[in-house]
């Protein structure tokens, strides 16, 4: 009886270290976002950067996005019939085309793709901004205004963030709400 | 001071005999059972009851701020509000209702764009959360975080004219948060007062319970002081069982001590029999004067017969404490059974012919057996002779022999004066004798049936006796032809 009791103490400490092994996070140079199993969300996983250059940097992120590491967990955030034709950096601007399938997106999917884009690639030193072409034109959104280029700051992907970030934010005056109005 | 000091040492050391002693006792299991028994279902329920509120109070407060947002909703849609803004009152009903709820409410255009958000600063993102993306693909979303603290809640704004939006609410729980810790408080306190009454009851109770065993073991001390008391504590049913199996176990100590006293009393008796007898003779010789010969003859020999008697007499004494002794120490080996009886009866031919008793043996088959060749030839002739000497005046002793695989039997038949069916109960008592005034004419000690029974059982048989007043007696015997230890 007390052998038995040894080998389940001994037993259940192991398996606490090893569950919390496998539960930390890879933590690692960068993250590379992508789509979680129920296509609702975006969640990271880490890597090593491999190429220290801009074009070797995003060249890297671009392929890993394709290719999850837990492929049961995560789903690329570029759909499979997309392809992504080219891509061109010019300054601090990422230029990448896509083929006509991104127009089969639905806009969930849509802004789930661009996110990913987005947070992924800022993490490239010298990569400011984005400028997505589909068949050799600009996007634009739903009254017709032409899409120059999106950025981290455009993109909020987490509620819960944002509701206790704002909690130290002051209490919106009068004249914020005619702003807001302005911005219709 | 030494004295004092070795009394100081005594004392402490039985208080620390008593207290290490307490940790076994019935007591304190039953004290600790009581607690547990009292204070562990309060603590499951007082959690359970809690967690029940927390998720009431949450669920609640969700229907309520989902009930006034779908109102919100239909406003919106039939104000068309992605063409032509939110207007003023909305805007303000909105921000009401966040004010309300201490939370924070936003509104996501179909472009999954946030068009309205009370505390402004998010205003013109684009939202990727996953409550967001499951709402504008038309789920009702509604999450309770426990540690941070808040509801959130995302609800579709429908419209077939505009396409799909979405409101997003997050609502602070700390009202809830507040009630559950003062609730917790409370009940706490409660539950300390509860576990008080708890150990104070149980304490009480669990020695109550125990006094009955107290009570056994004072009767119990009693009685091996010598206080004769029966033992009658009848609380419980377990001891009701303990005094009803001592009270018999008691019983049979004294009627054992009183068939004691009984022998030693007739042992005493038996051998001052002859002895007084002895003196009788000697002193009524010694008394006269002038005594002929053949008067000293016949004295001689009635005292010789008397010391021959006595000498009988504490031979069969000596004869019951070996074997009360020796039980277990059988001399077995395996006899020729008829041999053995045909030895025993020649024995007793001269006794047989004085009183011209026919003395029979038929034996239906041969028969051999493990037995103890002397005790068993001892046991028969006890019996044979009983037959002889309890006979009629040219009366006969019929003795048989058969067996089967398994017993061999022995039957000694007799023309005697029979034995009542009373006295038959009583004969294979020590010292037993159905009519005093006659066996002493007959002779004998009281002790034959009782050693030949005692033979018998050594040897893991039977013996059963079946007579008539006036007609007869038959003793039979049974034997198994293999021992067994």
């Amino acid at each position: 009886m007390k052998k038995y009791k040894y080998f389940m103490i001994t037993g259940l400490l192991a398996a606490m270290l090893l569950s919390g092994c496998s539960e930390k996070e890879e933590k690692g140079d960068v993250l590379i976002y992508y789509i979680d199993a129920e296509n609702d969300t975006l969640i990271t996983e880490g890597y090593n950067w491999e190429e220290n250059d801009i074009r070797g940097q995003t060249a890297f992120i671009l392929e890993k996005m394709r290719t999850p590491k837990d492929t049961v967990k995560c789903n690329s955030a570029i759909p499979s019939d997309v392809k992504m034709i080219d891509w061109t950096i010019d300054g601090q601007v990422l230029e990448v085309s896509f083929s006509d399938e991104y127009k089969l997106m639905d806009r969930p999917q849509e802004v789930l793709l661009q996110a990913a884009l987005v947070e992924s690639l800022s993490q490239v030193d010298g990569i400011e901004n984005i400028v997505i072409r589909v068949g050799g034109e600009l996007l634009t959104d739903k009254e017709g205004n032409v899409i120059e280029g999106i950025s981290k700051e455009d993109y909020l992907l987490d509620t819960e963030e944002a509701f206790y970030k704002a909690e130290k934010h002051e209490q919106i005056e009068e004249a914020d709400v005619e702003e807001v109005e302005e911005m219709k | 001071m030494f004295i004092r000091n070795g009394e100081l040492v005594i004392i402490l050391g039985v208080k620390q005999y008593l207290k290490l002693k307490f940790f076994k006792s019935l007591r304190f299991y039953l004290i600790l059972l009581l607690m547990i028994v009292g204070i562990i279902p309060s603590v499951i329920m007082k959690a359970m009851v809690l967690e029940n509120y927390e998720k009431r109070a949450v669920d609640v407060r969700t229907a309520e701020i989902q009930n006034q947002c779908t109102v919100l909703c239909e406003q919106l849609i039939n104000s068309h509000y992605q063409e032509q803004g939110i207007s003023e009152i909305i805007r303000k009903e909105l921000i009401q209702l966040s004010d309300i709820y201490n939370g924070r409410i936003m509104v996501i255009d179909d472009e999954m764009r946030v068009i309205f958000d009370t505390y402004y600063s998010e205003v013109g993102k684009y939202i990727v959360s996953g409550d967001v993306v499951k709402s504008y693909r038309g789920q009702v979303v509604s999450q309770y975080n426990s540690e941070k603290k808040y509801i959130e809640i995302a609800l579709p704004i429908e419209d077939k004219d505009e396409g799909i939006g979405v409101m997003v609410v997050s609502v602070s729980t700390d009202a809830i948060a507040a009630t559950m810790t003062l609730l917790n408080k409370k009940v706490n306190i409660f539950q300390i007062v509860l576990i008080l009454i708890v150990i104070v009851l149980a304490i009480i109770l669990g020695s109550i319970m125990v006094r009955p065993f107290e009570k056994i073991t004072r009767t119990i001390s009693n009685l091996t002081e010598g206080y004769d008391e029966d033992l009658d504590v009848y609380t419980y049913e377990e001891t009701a069982l303990i005094s009803d199996a001592f009270n018999r176990m008691i019983r049979k100590q004294r009627t054992l001590d009183k068939s004691r006293q009984e022998f030693v009393s007739n042992v005493s008796h038996e051998l001052k029999t002859p002895l007084t007898a002895m003196k009788v003779l000697s002193d009524s010789l010694l008394m006269q004067e002038d005594v002929p010969v053949e008067l000293y003859k016949e004295f001689m020999q009635d005292l010789s017969g008397e010391i021959e008697r006595e000498n009988k007499i504490i031979n069969d004494l000596l004869e019951l404490v070996k074997m009360d002794k020796t039980a277990a120490s059988l001399n077995v080996r395996s006899e020729n059974i008829n041999e053995l009886v045909e030895q025993t009866l020649k024995r007793l031919q001269p006794i047989a012919a004085a009183s011209n008793i026919e003395v029979l043996f038929k034996s239906y088959r041969p028969v051999t057996a493990e037995v103890d060749e002397v005790k068993l030839s001892l046991a028969l002739i006890n019996l044979v002779e009983n037959a002889i000497k309890y006979n009629k005046e040219n009366g006969w002793v019929h003795v048989t022999l058969n067996a089967d695989h398994k017993n061999f039997f022995i039957e000694i038949a007799d023309s005697g004066i029979g034995i009542s069916q009373e006295d038959t109960e009583h004969i294979f008592e020590r010292f037993y004798r159905v009519d005093k005034s006659h066996s002493r004419e007959i002779g004998g000690t009281g002790l034959g049936l009782s050693i030949a029974r005692n033979i018998i059982v050594m040897h893991r048989g039977a013996i059963k006796v079946f007579s008539q007043l006036g007609e007869g007696t038959t003793f039979s015997v049974r034997i198994p032809v293999n021992y067994v230890a």
